[in-house]
């Protein structure tokens, strides 16, 4: 993904709250460059976590997922 | 036209504290040192030239208050709030005591887009005329109110100009003070108003405290007609997009991602980011500038918007 507009964060900030609802988190990785600047500026990255790598995130969110990661 | 900005805070005036005016003043001769200033007029090109804007100004703390200057000898204004002191005591010092009208539109009419009423020394002086047009039921009761014990000791009859309140109707053109203004009900408590100012083929949209859902594609496409090749959109940016649609939904503030998204839609020529949140200081407001303006950067197609950030003081001409 290369661009997200507001209403595509918004989407992500909805579907963030729904997962802490139902007690789950929800974080985003390997963003491309001009979206890693998109979620700086609208302060996203503060209200969401982000992780450089997809392996970054399943180690800081879930051991299960990651084991479940390598041995795939 | 010339836009002219005399208040360009959100929710509350604030003033520059004694600390921040130390922070300037340090920042300012670090960087003169060294470069021989010894004239006045050498340290104030260095200050006009070389100094951060955050470090030789300030935003300023006044509240909403626009003047849209537009040849005419009526003076032209979006809002009342602390800014219109000081624009009502440079009217009288400039062009004397009294013969001035004023035509403002009024956006809404919480207390920071009011309170500098009760001191536009103007209003107090006969044979001037103050015009305030608003699109709100409680339009004059709001000024009358704000204007009487126990909240001000200067009751709102002791005002001897000539004051008239006009009822507007939201998506009518009216031809007033020779521009075409057209307003927009926006979503902010108690509902708020955008202007959409026409003139001689210059447009400039005055649209604060309007808080942008999004959640809805037909209002989404509405003020972007709204917006629509405007010379200059003056856009409610209080907030982080983040903020705007969590912790501070609701609240009735938009945000700079979502200004030059719109304005991009629009293919407006200018977005200036007005209403700024209270507790942010100069270099906070500067950053947000800057990224303001690489985000048009980023995402521009073959449209440029130009970016401002407002600032008491501030004159764009169109």
């Amino acid at each position: 993904m290369e661009y997200i507009s507001s209403v595509g964060l918004r989407v992500l900030m909805l579907a963030s709250k729904q997962s802490k609802a139902q007690g789950c988190t929800l974080a985003v990785c390997g963003l491309q460059p001009v979206v890693r600047e998109i979620f700086t500026i609208s302060r996203f990255d503060l209200v969401l976590q982000v992780f450089p790598t997809l392996h970054e995130a399943l180690a800081a969110l879930s051991a299960e997922a990651l084991a479940a990661f390598g041995a795939a | 036209m010339l836009v002219r900005f005399w208040g360009t805070r959100g929710s509350i005036p604030v003033a520059m504290t004694s600390a921040e005016v130390k922070r300037k003043l340090v920042a300012a001769l670090v960087a003169a040192a060294g470069r021989g200033l010894d004239t006045p007029g050498k340290a104030r090109a260095f200050v006009e030239e070389e100094l951060a804007f955050s470090v030789s100004h300030t935003f300023g703390g006044n509240s909403s208050c626009v003047q849209i200057e537009t040849g005419g000898s009526d003076y032209v204004l979006c809002d009342l709030g602390s800014g219109a002191r000081v624009l009502g005591n440079d009217v009288l010092a400039t062009g004397g005591p009294n013969g001035h009208r004023f035509h403002v539109f009024m956006s809404h009419l919480h207390w920071d887009h009011i309170n500098g009423f009760p001191f536009f020394m103007p209003a107090y002086l006969s044979g001037n005329h103050v015009r305030i047009y608003g699109c709100h039921d409680a339009l004059e009761e709001a000024f009358r109110r704000q204007n009487a014990p126990p909240s001000f000791p200067v009751d709102f009859s002791r005002m001897d100009a000539r004051i008239e309140f006009i009822r507007l109707e939201p998506e009518h053109d009216y031809d007033i003070a020779g521009l075409r203004v057209r307003a927009k009900r926006q979503h902010h408590g108690g509902d708020s108003y955008g202007y959409r100012i026409e003139r001689a083929g210059e447009v400039v949209v005055y649209s604060t405290d309007s808080e942008h859902k999004q959640d809805d594609p037909k209002e989404v496409e509405a003020f972007v007609e709204f917006f629509r090749e405007a010379d200059l959109v003056i856009f409610d940016a209080q907030y982080s997009l983040a903020d705007a649609i969590s912790v501070k939904e609701d609240w009735g503030h938009s945000s700079n991602v979502v200004g030059v998204e719109m304005c991009q839609l629009a293919r407006a020529k200018r977005l200036c980011l007005y209403h700024h949140e209270p507790i942010f200081d100069d270099e906070r407001i500067a950053a947000l500038l800057a990224e303001t303006r690489r985000l048009e950067e980023i995402t521009r197609g073959d449209h440029r918007v130009e970016i401002h950030a407002a600032y008491d003081g501030l004159e764009l001409t169109l």
